[in-house]
């Protein structure tokens, strides 16, 4: 059976039931931080559901934050 | 004695004068902002030169960017550093289509907590011109999603009164391309878009030096959004100023009206009472 796999910031990683506050605090950012912002599938999921919402196989989760700019 | 109203005070002098020498403010979207400059926070030197930058330009608007995190442990965010003292205006730079735009103003106001949004939707990586096609889109779509949408676009007054007619709350006509510094490159477009829009016209990109600044606020554009010609510079401190000066002087000049031109002298001094040998 293929591993079950998602996609972190471009990143293909083994898939882990978990939530999107797990998944980042696995990946060293503490959710409670300011200026952070999340979507999974290209749909953003709001900071309010990040302990809430369960990460499915296959998800493409994109983990942004301001950086300098134009 | 003469009573004061027939000889004012020389302090009431100075404050009447300092009342009319004033520039009207800049609303956009009914907020009223204290500087028409608004700074890119990109390609300084480093961090505290961006900082000392910013405080010497006297913009309120500071953009930014979004991109993904580095996994793996966190630094210090521009956010962090820029939250309490600037009207943080997160952009959709590096976009290329619409569906691209739109999610990244979503997570721009997911993260920073403003639903204002300069949007790009970039159409060719050499020039960095807009995909008109794509930018009205975009645009149509964060207009409905309830932003405040300040669209970066070609100097071409019909895509500007397109992007007016959709709801946008001011547009962004270019002088150049991005990062080119190559200044005003069609004055008279820019002028067409003034007379033709309501909304305010701020011009992005492009601008090299203050004279190109003071052209294009001088004609009566509201503001003006710069970044390379500020971090670029040799020293982009005493250019930040130096910006902050010909925004200034040229928005003056715009409220207090250019006198006309002649082709002929037209002598200042009195021709009566000169003496005669």
């Amino acid at each position: 059976m293929k591993e079950m796999t998602i996609v972190v910031n471009g990143e293909c990683q083994p898939y882990r039931a978990q939530t999107v506050a797990e998944l980042m605090e696995m990946q060293g950012i503490a959710p409670e931080r300011a200026g952070i912002a999340v979507a999974v599938n290209g749909k953003v999921i709001a900071r309010s559901r990040w302990r809430e919402h369960q990460l499915q196989p296959d998800d493409q989760v994109e983990i942004v934050k301001a950086v300098a700019g134009g | 004695m003469t009573p004061s109203v027939e000889s004012p005070s020389s302090l009431s002098v100075e404050a009447s004068a300092k009342a009319a020498a004033k520039a009207a403010p800049l609303v956009i979207a009914g907020r009223t902002f204290r500087s028409r400059l608004f700074l890119g926070t990109a390609r300084y030197p480093n961090q505290q030169v961006m900082l000392d930058a910013l405080e010497a330009s006297g913009a309120e608007v500071a953009t930014v960017a979004i991109r993904r995190v580095s996994l793996g442990g966190q630094s210090e965010t521009v956010f962090d550093l820029l939250k309490d003292r600037y009207f943080i205006l997160p952009n959709t730079a590096g976009c290329y289509t619409a569906r691209d735009a739109v999610l990244t103003a979503h997570l721009a106001r997911e993260a920073l907590g403003t639903n204002w949004i300069k949007l790009e939707v970039i159409g060719d990586d050499e020039t960095l011109f807009p995909d008109v096609e794509q930018l009205l889109q975009a645009a149509r779509e964060l207009v409905e999603d309830g932003f405040v949408v300040l669209p970066y676009c070609n100097d071409d007054p019909v895509t500007c009164k397109k992007l007016e007619a959709i709801g946008c709350a001011a547009v962004m006509p270019l002088a150049a391309p991005i990062g080119s510094g190559m200044g005003v490159r069609n004055p008279y477009n820019l002028q067409i878009i003034r007379e033709q829009c309501r909304v305010p016209v701020i011009v992005d990109a492009g601008v090299g030096v203050p004279s190109d600044v003071a052209v294009v606020m001088e004609m009566g554009c509201d503001g003006v959004l710069l970044n390379s010609a500020v971090a670029q510079a040799r020293e982009p401190v005493k250019m930040a100023r130096a910006m902050r000066l010909a925004v200034e002087a040229g928005r003056l000049a715009y409220e207090a009206g250019r006198m006309p031109r002649r082709l002929y002298a037209s002598a200042s001094s009195p021709l009566e009472g000169r003496i005669q040998l």
